[in-house]
């Protein structure tokens, strides 16, 4: 249900008609870390029917628990899983071939139901499915030093080996990129299968998602031997932070008119030509923050947030998480939605594009109902 | 045999530029759609002017980031606001199955490009409208980037350490947070408008999908709980966290889960004769989580990460090491699985790009041809595809429509 008061407007509702690009597929979910639930919330969203089994060895917080297993059927472990995955359209799975065979699931579906019929495993592991460290255990921690992201993400002591330490994010963003990707998968996997009227399995290594994205980090060092993220490598980055009355702002120029239009605010300074062009920028980019934040620290910083995108200035308020929570923009937008969690009512964020209307009341179910529902394969 | 390209017979009309919408674009031509980049020679896409350049050469068809992320497109250039240049955009938007853009909510409308237009020559069309803040909202019409946008998540305030500035993910986070939901999104629209036979505009906020990351810290904090930044620590396990081992600047990620994984890391660690207390509970641990880092880099620091990665493994204790470029370049479970794909470029000749964020059978995604030069396909897309006759080609190259 939306929060009190809080709704997209008429132009968004409008287009916001019932979503379901997911319906009449059947999901049999089938995990223990957070991807596979991510991939199931999406496609429950989208109007799959979702048969999730509540493994004991999950490993989600109670919170991420409350927010990614909505909208399920929940069926037990010791249940006929196996005649689930037998007349499911998608296995969503994190486990391995052997608790899989365990289970009496294929792990390459060739023997779940037929090898002509179109179904699809979506397998989400650490390091694929393959290759030779496939095995290797792993938790949220190594699969993000395992992606390449983790060494460009430190704190900022770049001149102080002691402090100068790869940090992790909130939330488990290996296996929530991999979450998206195994939805897509499922998708993509499905077309396949149906267009060869033959099973398909879709590999989702988090490791290569999270590598996926590396389209600078990597090409700097396959042509330029540069090695983002170490001491001796500078930073490519020209963000900076500037100081406000009441705090400061995050600022990025990326196209030329957009740094003109900075300096122009400034008044156009006389040592504006430190910064005539990118390389000079960045060159003198120590320099240029300190002449900007005598500047800046006059203003406070919605001033400088609102007449900098006025002027067409990419500038940004860091927020707390607290700010976020607060934010009028998001709370116009109707982008959070309530749930109950521990006895009590607590705020998510929507889902982007997807979040349905209304959940279906996630619930206890049966293989054999859930059989009889979904019918024969 | 091949799987067959789960979007063979597919066709996208690019209209995205930096990262987010050509993110998505890429992974709906990895998935084996024909995706048409639309390009402008009077404002060229800042992808192509982000480095690093091949051969360190400063030119827009070096950039590396449009040569990873533009990868398997076809590029057409054209004037957007020329009367002839949207009419050709809107021509094509009746060829195509989906168009992706990324700009304000404010941009394409105002050129006569946006929902209502392109849906009007194409009511099968799915649409997808990656903007920074939405299409909606008193910030609608605010530019952002990817790193804008970690500083105003809020993801930046929750990571590091107490005592830092905000920590924001050292890459661009929104924009391939952006093309991974958009994907997804076009996938389910594109079988929803094949029973339906009715497109979708499918309307994405960047920073949305960001909340979206991390949603238990946000749900904790909104009842009053406590959001510390833990730097590279757990509150459920420890030892936890990223090590120092020999060599420059070189690190391992050790994640012991459970009591069980303590005790064989501590096998592991009074074999070589660290000697440290036993600590049997997360509680102990957590108290003493201090000792416990010293204990655990006394012994990764005389050894490689590797050396550090394999020992744990061995041992059934989670490990891996820091990858940076390099280590990801010449990794070999990486390389046994094919991740990075080489494509010959027209102006940069061979080399390697990331591969693909999952795989479908066997080939079914895949690398599928190196990016293109601006403008490369400008004839076989309008004469082609739209079939313009060669004069009436000409005259719009002439008119600067086209160029």
């Amino acid at each position: 249900k939306r929060e009190g008061g809080w709704s997209r407007d008429a132009v968004a509702v409008t287009e916001q008609r019932a979503f379901h690009g997911a319906a009449g597929m059947r999901v049999l979910e089938l995990g223990e870390r957070l991807g596979v639930a991510a991939a199931g919330l999406a496609l429950a969203a989208l109007g799959a029917e979702v048969a999730q089994v509540r493994l004991p060895a999950r490993r989600l917080t109670a919170e991420d628990a409350t927010y990614y297993d909505r909208g399920r059927i929940v069926i037990d472990d010791g249940d006929d899983v196996a005649a689930v995955a037998r007349a499911a359209d998608v296995v969503l799975t994190d486990l391995d071939d052997h608790d899989l065979d365990a289970r009496g699931v294929a792990s390459d579906l060739g023997g779940l139901r037929g090898g002509d019929s179109p179904q699809v495993l979506v397998t989400i592991r650490s390091l694929g499915r393959t290759g030779p460290h496939a095995h290797f255990r792993m938790t949220d921690l190594t699969e993000w030093a395992a992606g390449g992201l983790a060494n460009v993400t430190r704190r900022p002591h770049v001149d102080d080996p002691e402090r100068y330490v790869p940090v992790v994010p909130p939330g488990c963003q290996p296996q929530a990129l991999a979450g998206l990707a195994a939805a897509s998968g499922a998708f993509a996997g499905r077309r396949s299968a149906l267009a060869e009227r033959a099973p398909v399995v879709v590999d989702v290594s988090v490791q290569e998602v999270v590598a996926a994205t590396l389209h600078a980090i990597f090409p700097n060092f396959v042509w330029n031997g540069n090695v983002l993220g170490h001491p001796s490598t500078p930073t490519t980055s020209m963000g900076f932070h500037l100081p406000a009355s009441d705090g400061d702002v995050y600022v990025r120029t990326v196209e030329q008119h957009q740094w003109d239009s900075l300096v122009a605010w400034a008044g156009s300074p006389d040592w504006s030509s430190l910064g005539d062009t990118p390389e000079e920028r960045y060159a003198n980019r120590r320099e240029i923050v300190a002449l900007l934040s005598e500047w800046s620290v006059s203003h406070a910083r919605v001033e400088l947030l609102e007449e900098g995108q006025r002027r067409k200035v990419p500038i940004a308020l860091p927020r707390s998480v607290d700010d976020v929570l607060a934010w009028q923009h998001l709370r116009a937008r109707g982008a959070w939605v309530e749930v109950e969690h521990r006895g009590t009512t607590g705020t998510v964020p929507a889902l982007p594009v997807f979040e349905p209307a209304t959940w279906s009341p996630t619930r206890r179910g049966t293989a054999a109902e859930t059989l009889t529902r979904w019918g024969a394969p | 045999m091949t799987t067959r390209a789960p979007l063979d017979g597919v066709r996208v009309l690019d209209l995205g530029w930096t990262w987010a919408g050509p993110f998505a674009g890429m992974i709906l031509a990895d998935l084996g759609a024909d995706v048409i980049k639309v390009e402008s020679r009077g404002r060229i896409d800042v992808l192509r002017w982000s480095g690093a350049y091949a051969d360190g050469v400063r030119d827009y068809e070096r950039g590396g980031y449009h040569t990873a992320c533009n990868r398997g497109k076809r590029s057409v250039t054209l004037d957007l606001k020329h009367p002839d240049g949207q009419r050709l955009v809107r021509a094509l938007a009746a060829h195509c199955d989906v168009a992706i853009e990324n700009f304000t909510p404010r941009v394409l409308p105002g050129l006569g490009l946006g929902w209502d237009a392109l849906s009007a020559v194409n009511p099968r069309l799915v649409m997808l409208s990656l903007s920074a803040y939405g299409a909606t909202g008193p910030e609608r019409d605010f530019i952002a980037y990817g790193d804008h946008l970690l500083h105003a998540s809020g993801i930046s305030a929750a990571m590091g350490h107490p005592d830092d500035p905000p920590t924001p993910i050292g890459t661009f986070y929104g924009d391939p947070v952006a093309g991974m939901y958009g994907a997804l999104a076009v996938l389910a629209a594109l079988d929803e408008r094949d029973r339906t036979g009715v497109g979708r505009h499918l309307e994405y906020a960047q920073v949305e999908g960001l909340l979206a990351m991390y949603p238990g810290t946000l749900l904790a904090r909104s009842m009053g709980g406590d959001v510390p930044r833990l730097v590279d620590k757990s509150p459920t396990m420890a030892p936890h966290g990223f090590y120092r081992c020999a060599g420059d600047d070189a690190w391992v990620a050790i994640a012991v889960e459970d009591d069980v994984g303590w005790s064989r890391l501590l096998a592991v660690l009074r074999a070589v004769g660290i000697d440290v207390d036993a600590f049997s509970s997360l509680d102990d641990r957590k108290a003493n989580e201090g000792e416990l880092d010293v204990a655990v880099t006394a012994w990764t620091s005389t050894r490689s990460p590797w050396q550090v990665t394999v020992a744990c493994q061995d041992a059934g204790v989670a490990a891996y090491p820091l990858m940076n470029s390099p280590r990801l370049a010449w990794d070999r479970h990486l390389h046994e699985r094919g991740f990075f794909e080489f494509v010959t470029h027209a102006v940069q000749g061979p080399g390697p790009v990331p591969g693909v964020t999952f795989r479908v059978g066997d080939g079914g995604a895949r690398v599928r041809s190196a990016a293109p030069i601006m403008g490369e396909h400008n004839e076989a897309v309008f004469c082609g595809l739209l079939g313009l006759e060669r004069a009436e080609y000409d005259a719009l190259v002439a008119s600067g429509a086209i160029h």
